[in-house]
């Protein structure tokens, strides 16, 4: 499965705080990139030592700003080749692909009133959505937590365009973002998490323990499946071909690499595409989309962000 | 609709909305709000009906998510209340609805475009507006919420 994609060049690059850099995308060949809505992500394609190094970022621009597009990304301190290629040998000209926007993190159409909880980089998402709020007239509320002021990507445009509507919490000042405001939503309010997971599944658990419904809480963390603890492993496919994972390689982008059709697209652990049947083999899940019986079943798995507990897999793709 | 209210579990606050009647029928409901030592609240909705819908609305908009609410009323009361419930942003997820008594039915009328209520099971009506005779059809709107009538006697 080949993904179509849109070749862009870096028109800028911006410093927004001391680890986090804004680049600005550009087509090459065409004079508008498509539209799309809040919440969206795109998938970078960058050529590294083997094969590409994929990974998504949401979208920071405007929607309606479809000239170029933004997206912001941490230095993190684990980083295996993604934000570290990006913070240290990307420049200003370089060439790239990028995917269609994918938008796996949408607004609700059915809330009365919306509300985003954003811990760091976790902030990302949240810029568009709710620029197309405010287009909608409809009500929402952002509490955002940062360790402090200088730290706090996209402080000066929140404050500029969304004072009113926004909270903002500094570690540093002792001012911390608790999961007791979620005591205070309105009745048709829904939710939004984005930041590392601990944040998410406090928010997520504390949610679910006062009565809300599921459908009213959505959460997204990006780049679950990189952290510093990932080890490498062996995969023997049904085919008979075996291939090796690196640890800062994923399954999917193994697959890729060594030339085998595997499907995808959102790439994040939410749509399901990826899922490919385990026959032998522990697996690590780091996605979203299988439910807690499936991912305690270990017969199926997604490729794009879970790996093996154990030394080695089988699998088999469909 | 459900025929039989449901308990839902852990939920921070159960509201209760009925009459005399709806309220004999939640009572499964609120007695398990009690054993479970769970926070509830009861809005019981007796005679002056049209004086209190405001205070209704008003109420239903001041409470926050994580709560539960259970509605029984007679049937023809019961819709303009779910409006409410609906447009103040309880999802369905959220609250369980009853009708108790006779059920009543909409008609809309083809030609006046205005709605008449009448017993279930009716099959022809005069319009109460423009005393057309209707033929009461199958046909639901959900737009008017009412069955369509169509002209008795072509
Ligand atoms: S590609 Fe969407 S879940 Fe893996
Ligand atoms: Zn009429």
């Amino acid at each position: 499965m080949k993904e179509h994609t849109i070749p862009v060049f870096i028109k800028s690059i911006e410093k927004l705080t001391p680890q986090v850099k804004q680049f600005t995308l550009s087509p090459i060949n065409m004079t508008k990139l498509p539209p799309f809505s809040g919440g969206s992500h795109i998938i970078t394609y960058i050529a590294g030592e083997n094969g590409f190094i994929t990974r998504a970022y949401s979208l920071t621009n405007l929607p309606d700003q479809t000239d170029s597009y933004q997206i912001a990304i941490r230095l993190s301190e684990n980083s295996n080749g993604g934000s570290k290629y990006w913070h240290e040998s990307i420049k200003m000209g370089d060439f790239l692909k990028i995917s269609y926007p994918k938008n796996h993190f949408p607004l609700s159409f059915k809330a009365k009133h919306h509300v985003f909880y954003a811990a760091g980089i976790g902030i990302t998402p949240f810029l568009s959505m709710m620029a197309e709020l405010r287009e909608r007239k409809t009500t929402f509320e952002l509490h955002y937590a940062s360790k402090s002021e200088d730290l706090c990507s996209f402080y000066s445009l929140i404050k500029e365009n969304f004072a009113d509507e926004t909270t903002f919490y500094f570690s540093n000042r002792h001012n911390k973002l608790s999961n007791e405001t979620l005591l205070d939503h309105r009745i048709g309010t829904h939710v939004y998490f984005c930041g590392p997971e601990s944040f998410i599944s406090s928010f997520r658990n504390e949610a679910e323990r006062l009565g809300y419904p599921k459908s009213s809480i959505h959460f997204e963390h990006f780049a679950v499946s990189f952290s510093k603890n990932n080890k490498a492993f062996q995969v023997k496919l049904t085919t008979g071909s075996s291939i090796s994972v690196s640890k800062d390689q994923t399954l999917l982008e193994a697959l890729l690499i060594n030339g085998i059709n595997a499907p995808y697209s959102c790439r994040v652990g939410r749509c399901g595409t990826c899922e490919v049947k385990v026959i032998e083999g522990e697996i690590e899940h780091n996605d979203t989309f299988l439910t807690e019986d499936q991912k305690n079943g270990h017969e199926c798995m997604l490729t794009c962000v879970s790996r093996a507990k154990s030394e080695k897999l089988v699998i088999q793709l469909n | 609709m459900k025929n039989q209210p449901i308990f839902v579990q852990s939920k921070r606050k159960y509201l209760f909305l009925a009459d005399q009647k709806g309220l004999t029928i939640l009572n499964p409901i609120i007695e398990q709000a009690i054993i479970n030592n769970d926070s509830f609240e009861v809005v019981f909705l007796g005679k002056q009906k049209e004086f209190l819908h405001t205070d209704i609305a008003h109420w239903l908009s001041q409470q926050k998510m994580g709560t539960y609410l259970y509605v029984c009323l007679p049937w023809k009361e019961l819709h303009p209340i779910k409006l409410k419930i609906e447009e103040v942003g309880f999802s369905e997820e959220e609250y369980q609805w009853f009708g108790h008594g006779d059920k009543s039915k909409n008609v809309f009328c083809c030609r006046c475009h205005e709605i008449t209520e009448v017993a279930n099971g009716e099959v022809e009506i005069n319009c109460q507006y423009c005393h057309l005779l209707l033929e009461v059809s199958d046909h639901y709107s959900a737009l008017r919420h009412a069955y369509l009538g169509y002209v008795a006697k072509l």
